[in-house]
């Protein structure tokens, strides 16, 4: 009897724990939510230096959450509403894909109006000529801090043209991005502040000279005219604290609220860096900044430094390897050690156009699902087919027209060079397209226009594939149960007259595993589920 | 989330049923249960925004403002692991900057002795700052476990008129108790293995020019100061008690030297540190003039010739290296032994031990496949051919002893650091570590 009581109280628990997701609701009032809530101020918040070793160790031996990554069965992607958006934020900012942007508009960027001015000299207070490129830390007359960084000896235009290139695709796909400007200055433009600080090439810190600048420049290519071209990087405001990790959350930031490699925006700026090649997006290539706006303080996420993106390495070309393998995995070196290096990859026989400011820029051997950046990054580990395809779409939306006007603000001296950069992305974002739209059921653009369901198939919109029928069938759903009631003979994209707040039209392809899931309250798409 | 949440309250409460069997276990365990639901469905709302379910009152909005309110009244501050803050301070502090001597001020050199001189590490002093900027000056002494000892001092102007002309002053004293010897010529056998005690002193002046790309001429000036004598390492014979001086010129009669010469290199390698493309051609006259006794004046002749072919976007390259090295010693004299060219070793023939050969003329070609295994390390495949002549008019390809092997060579942004280098020849295995490239 006893036996009997436990076994039956036993079920219940059972129950009681296999309805609770019924109980829940699915679909707020608010949903879906287009821009999070206003941030909470942030009293506290201090500088913390990450260390670009300990991130390569980490991430490469000891990645966080391991298994997830090992059994490639990441956990659903965060930081998104319903629709499987991302809400702006302080990360993010729902730009190209999710409004039309004029070619101005992503031309500009972040901002085109605030280059160092031209008005008086610029005050040189802090530099470094040690490390891979030399730098620069000026203020213009109107005491405007810029970074100002070079390119290589004798790849002229190749890094500050990335980096100009960079801060305005990155900016215009949703992140915020420091503004980055191409100057040419004569040398009689820079003058040494006097409480300059400035480190040598034997490390060590000291009051800066005239002779300190001259040795900057003699390391930096000149023009016909006697002007230096540098990138102006404009100070992205706030109180700096430093980069943001790709995994877990900001302890002292009450708004941190979901761990960063869950996060779509960051596992889908994985679809991104493979676009423009950005190996090098890593914990030190971003920046924190607190921020004042109305009075609120919160933690502002910045991507910044994208010299080494396209064919750039900053310093020189990018290796051949860049992209392609990481700079350590445990498979490919030892295939390369056993087989004596007679394993041969495709990337090793790639051919690269003799043009110095692309560097190391290609597009025949770039395959998106496999790309790689230099080393793992626990949010690019973790990416799952939906922030794939959500980051797909917003690549996919830059014209060919949108690519080359971009790609001119990085002003080659080369026209041969800013069309073969153009090439590149246009072929490259079709590979993405066409991947990656592949993966799930490419369909988008939901309205109901007419009293139908209307939308895009985005592969045939795009030219990947013939346009396909579609089937879909209807059902009621109840918001408070989760629970559907198929709605009987409504299988056309007709929205059926049923007395229900909430329908669900679920639509199909010849492939039955792939299915998107459209949810209406009343007219209004609020949600949509993708399987796989 | 949800469902690992289930899986789990399930497996325990099956757990526990099987432990607990009491009577009212059952009730407790249901209680237990629905507890858990609503913990989980908490945690569950509270985490992850849109995927999750939430009283039916609430806003989206208010569910993540609800999550950050809940934050924001446990706030702590960042915390930094330890292993990062080592490495912080390791960066911060410059502490590879200073054991590998590239700042100003005192660090710690390892190595710069001859192959089996055995550990060897001492301070070095470098200030990059002289004559502002344009002049290094570095100092430093260095011991090994073995007791060899090497001090030195260099003044170098690298970029002198623009990078026109340059200047290096060197001084350097050396002890070396033990430098192997096997005899002179080709012929020499392994099992003759002797060893002397070598101490120099040198004081070298080098002006030179770049008149174009790639390409530096230089002279030479250096006074050297030599002393021979008996190896306190009773390890080995004595050279003096197997050779004479009439098989080993100089073996009993040390002598001062002023040397005189020039060279010119072509330099077109892509990356001196670690080269997988391009060529470097060298040559150098010098004249060795004996001040002390007039015995053993010579001239001596280096050629040098390294090629690199780089395939496969240079992730697999053939090194090539071509070396003569040749003495001629003036009418009536001889060249010491202590200056005639050697071979074997870690540079040249890896198959033998270090000093295997001397000869007043050495020829010897390197042939080596380099492959990219990962970004920090490349691996070789190696054969290695070379002769010692007691005359250079026999320099040829016939007769050369021969040694293959395989190396690691590790890199940091493909300058090459650490090299471990295994050569095997008819005269054993030998595995050599070394800092720097081979060639």
């Amino acid at each position: 009897m006893v036996q009997v009581r436990q076994r039956v109280l036993i079920a219940l628990a059972a129950l009681s724990l296999a309805a609770l997701p019924v109980l829940a609701q699915k679909f707020y009032p608010d949903d879906p939510l287009e821009r999070e809530p206003r941030p909470l101020d942030v009293k506290t918040a201090e500088a913390q230096n990450l260390n670009d070793y300990y991130d390569f160790f980490r991430n490469t031996f000891w990645p966080p959450d391991r298994e997830q990554i090992k059994h490639h069965n990441p956990l659903p992607s965060e930081a998104i509403n319903t629709l499987g958006e991302v809400p702006d934020s302080t990360w993010f900012t729902n730009r190209v894909g999710s409004r039309p942007m004029t070619v101005d508009e992503l031309v500009r960027g972040p901002g085109t109006d605030d280059p160092p001015s031209t008005s008086g000299p610029w005050t040189v207070v802090s530099g470094k000529n040690q490390g891979v490129q030399p730098g620069l830390i000026i203020r213009d007359a109107r005491r405007k801090r810029y970074f100002l960084k070079f390119d290589p000896m004798s790849y002229p235009d190749m890094a500050t043209a990335a980096d100009v290139i960079g801060a305005k695709f990155f900016y215009d796909l949703g992140y915020n991005t420091p503004q980055n400007y191409i100057v040419r200055f004569p040398r009689s433009r820079l003058r040494v502040a006097p409480q300059s600080r400035y480190r040598g090439e034997n490390g060590q810190e000291r009051q800066m000279t005239e002779k300190d600048i001259e040795d900057v420049l003699a390391k930096v290519p000149r023009g016909a005219d006697g002007r230096y071209r540098g990138m102006a990087s404009r100070d992205v405001g706030g109180d700096l604290i430093g980069p943001f990790r790709y995994s877990g959350t900001r302890s002292d930031d009450p708004n941190d609220i979901v761990r960063h490699e869950r996060r779509r925006d960051l596992r889908g700026l994985y679809v991104f860096a493979a676009w423009l090649n950005h190996t090098d997006s890593k914990s030190i290539n971003s920046m924190d900044t607190i921020v004042d706006e109305g009075g609120v303080h919160y933690i502002k996420h910045f991507l910044i430094d994208f010299g080494a993106i396209l064919g750039s390495d900053t310093f020189e070309p990018k290796s051949p390897r860049a992209g392609n393998v990481f700079l350590f995995s445990w498979k490919p070196s030892a295939m390369q050690f056993a087989t004596l290096g007679f394993d041969v990859k495709p990337w090793m026989r790639l051919h690269y156009p003799d043009l110095p400011g692309a560097g190391h820029f290609q597009y025949e051997d770039f395959d998106p699902e496999h790309w790689t950046s230099n080393y793992p990054n626990p949010a690019f580990e973790l990416r799952t087919p939906g922030d794939l395809y959500w980051a797909a779409k917003k690549v996919m939306a830059f014209r060919d027209e949108d690519i080359r006007a971009i790609v001119a603000t990085g002003q080659y001296d080369d026209a041969r060079t800013a069309e073969w950069i153009s090439r590149c992305l246009i072929e490259r974002r079709n590979r993405i397209g066409r991947a990656f739209f592949a993966e799930e059921l490419p369909l988008d653009h939901f309205a109901v226009r007419g009293g139908r369901l209307e939308f895009e198939d985005l592969a045939a919109e795009y030219g990947f594939h013939a346009p396909q029928r579609y089937s879909v069938a209807w059902s009621v759903f109840d918001n408070a149960t989760g629970r559907r009631t198929s709605i009987p003979n409504a299988t056309t994209f007709q929205v059926p007259a049923a007395h229900a707040e909430y329908l669900a039209a679920r639509i199909h392809s010849a492939d039955p595993d792939k299915t998107v899931t459209v949810y209406l309250r009343g007219r209004q798409v609020v949600g949509i589920d993708r399987t796989p | 989330m949800l469902r690992i949440a289930h899986q789990r309250t399930l497996s325990g409460i099956r757990r526990a049923s099987t432990i607990l069997v009491g009577k009212r276990a059952p009730f407790l365990l249901y209680g237990i249960a629905c507890l858990a639901c609503c913990a989980f469905a908490q945690d569950d709302q509270a985490s992850t925004g849109a995927n999750r379910a939430a009283p039916a009152s609430a806003t989206r909005a208010g569910e993540i403002e609800a999550e950050r309110q809940r934050k924001a009244e446990s706030l702590q501050p960042e915390k930094v692991k330890p292993a990062e803050r080592v490495l912080n301070r390791i960066e911060q502090n410059e502490i590879v900057e200073r054991l590998t001597c590239q700042v100003t001020g005192l660090c710690v050199r390892f190595g710069g002795l001859i192959t089996y001189s055995g550990f060897a590490l001492g301070p070095e002093y470098t200030n990059h700052g002289l004559l502002g900027g344009a002049a290094t000056f570095s100092t430093s002494f260095v011991g090994s476990v073995h007791e060899f000892y090497r001090a030195d001092a260099h003044l170098n102007m690298p970029q002198l008129y623009d990078g026109f002309a340059f200047l290096d002053l060197d001084a350097e004293h050396l002890y070396y108790p033990r430098v192997d010897y096997y005899g002179s010529g080709p012929d020499s056998r392994k099992s003759g293995r002797t060893a002397y005690l070598l101490e120099q002193s040198a004081f070298q002046v080098s002006p030179g020019i770049r008149p174009i790309d790639h390409l530096r001429i230089g002279a030479l000036g250096r006074y050297l100061l030599t002393n021979i004598g008996f190896t306190n390492d009773s390890r080995f014979a004595p050279t003096q008690e197997v050779f004479t001086e009439q098989t080993t010129p100089g073996l009993f009669a040390p002598t001062d030297f002023v040397q005189a010469g020039a060279w010119v290199q072509y330099d077109t390698r892509d990356n001196p540190g670690g080269p997988r493309s391009g060529g470097n051609y060298f040559a150098q006259y010098a004249r060795f003039q004996d001040v002390l006794r007039d015995q053993f004046s010579f001239n001596r002749v280096d050629l040098e010739v390294q090629r690199y072919i780089g395939f496969f976007n240079h992730r697999r390259v053939i090194a090539l290296r071509s070396r003569v090295q040749a003495t001629q010693a003036v009418s009536g004299n001889q060249v010491p032994f202590y200056e005639q060219p050697t071979l074997g070793g870690p540079d040249d023939l890896r198959g033998f031990r270090a000093f295997r050969f001397y000869g007043n003329a050495s020829f010897v070609n390197n042939a080596e496949y380099r492959w990219e295994v990962f970004s920090g390390l490349d691996m070789a495949l190696f054969v290695d051919a070379g002769q010692v002549y007691n005359d250079w008019h026999q320099i040829g390809f016939r007769h050369l002893q021969t040694d293959g092997g395989f190396g690691f060579r590790f890199n940091v942004r493909n300058n090459v650091f650490l090299r471990i280098d295994t050569g095997i020849s008819a005269e054993g295995v030998y595995v050599w570590f070394k800092f720097g490239n081979v060639f």
